[in-house]
């Protein structure tokens, strides 16, 4: 009886140990995640426009919901994005690979609800303050903690009617390499 | 002379499969902690941040799908009705009141793997905060039903699946409030069930 006790205590402390182990190891190996699916995509730097509500897909299933994704790599320069044209709604939010938030905005928080934006390191971001180039004085500069992440724009299609108009929009964003 | 090999393979067998079973459960049950409850409706504010707590970090890891930004908006689940009843097909369901405030918002339905819930073509099965018919003071009513009703039909088809509903906020002030007393969510309520 002891010894039946003695198994399933012991066996039950090691599955609470080995519980948060495998909850916190999950992040680091899944094979899965955002990150991994954003690579199998194509090139850096470049709007990957989305289908809706593919099964194991990026975007959730919500119908009117529009995206593009893109991943950037700002080692070498800054990216910058533009995005305009007519949208019911637009939105943006910058994550790094772990799938953390850093920034996001939607076309109200932006100037004539235009979307131009460059995403700095803190290096880039010191020498942009002593010397701003003068394509970038409009832009939103976002200085960015690491290197590499992606971003997520995405519009809404209230009706049918919007689809084409929606596409259009994400069709023209543009997310380059800044050459300096 | 297995007493203690026995011993030994007993407690690892019950460490290793309880950790994957119980792992594995808590991952497909909920999100994570720091959920934003209103009635039956579930929103996790911080899922996407690097403030998530580790339950929603493997969560989202694996499960793949880009989270909404803070600014972007906020996604409300509701798996049951007022009363915790889970929300089935062949019930139906009177969905009224107001959301918080938001410059859009989208009413949808899934299934268990989290694919759109679609009654089949040309029925409503989706709403969006324009599309829909409101009162004069600005409240909503929506019945979720397999069958034809007046007013706003949210078809569920007549699949015996169990679903959940999805009200999305666009831009709204919600995921920043600190205190949700005011916020309101429509209540969700039982009507009738169909059976067979």
């Amino acid at each position: 009886m002891g010894r039946v006790l003695f198994i399933a205590l012991t066996g039950i402390f090691g599955a609470a140990l080995l519980h948060i182990v495998i909850v916190l190891a999950i992040p680091a190996y899944a094979d899965r995640d955002v990150w991994t699916k954003i690579q199998a995509l194509g090139p850096t730097e470049f709007f990957h426009r989305l289908p809706t509500g593919r099964p194991g897909g990026l975007t959730s299933a919500n119908p009117f919901v529009r995206s593009a994704v893109c991943r950037f790599d700002i080692g070498e320069a800054p990216v910058r994005i533009t995005a305009s044209g007519l949208t019911h709604y637009w939105s943006l939010a910058i994550f790094d690979r772990y799938a953390n938030e850093k920034y996001s905005m939607n076309d109200r928080t932006a100037t004539d609800r235009k979307l131009d934006m460059a995403i700095v390191t803190t290096l880039q971001m010191i020498s942009y303050r002593k010397n701003l180039p003068e394509f970038l004085e409009d832009a939103v500069l976002v200085e960015f903690p690491v290197t590499t992440g992606y971003l997520v724009l995405r519009t809404v299609v209230p009706d049918a009617s919007w689809d084409g108009i929606a596409q259009d929009f994400l069709k023209g964003a543009q997310c380059q390499s800044v050459d300096s | 002379m297995f007493r203690v090999p026995l011993t030994i393979a007993f407690i690892f067998l019950i460490a290793f499969g309880g950790a994957t079973a119980s792992a594995i459960l808590a991952l497909r049950a909920t999100v994570g902690f720091g959920a934003i409850e209103i009635g039956p409706w579930t929103a996790w504010p911080e899922a996407q941040t690097e403030a998530a707590d580790p339950y929603a970090k493997a969560h989202r890891a694996r499960t793949g799908v880009l989270l909404l930004g803070g600014a972007e908006g906020l996604r409300f689940m509701a798996g049951s009705d007022d009363e915790g009843h889970a929300l089935e097909a062949r019930c139906d369901y009177t969905l009224s009141g107001v959301t918080p405030p938001a410059r859009f918002w989208t009413l949808h339905a899934i299934d268990e793997t989290g694919a759109l819930l679609l009654a089949g073509d040309g029925l409503p099965s989706t709403y969006h905060s324009q599309n829909i018919l409101k009162n004069e003071d600005g409240t909503f009513v929506i019945t979720a039903s397999e069958k034809p009703k007046t007013g706003n039909w949210l078809a569920t088809g007549n699949k015996a699946v169990p679903y959940q509903l999805v009200l999305t906020l666009f831009d709204t002030p919600t995921a920043g409030s600190s205190r949700l007393v005011d916020l309101q969510m429509p209540q969700i309520k039982r009507g009738t069930c169909h059976d067979g």
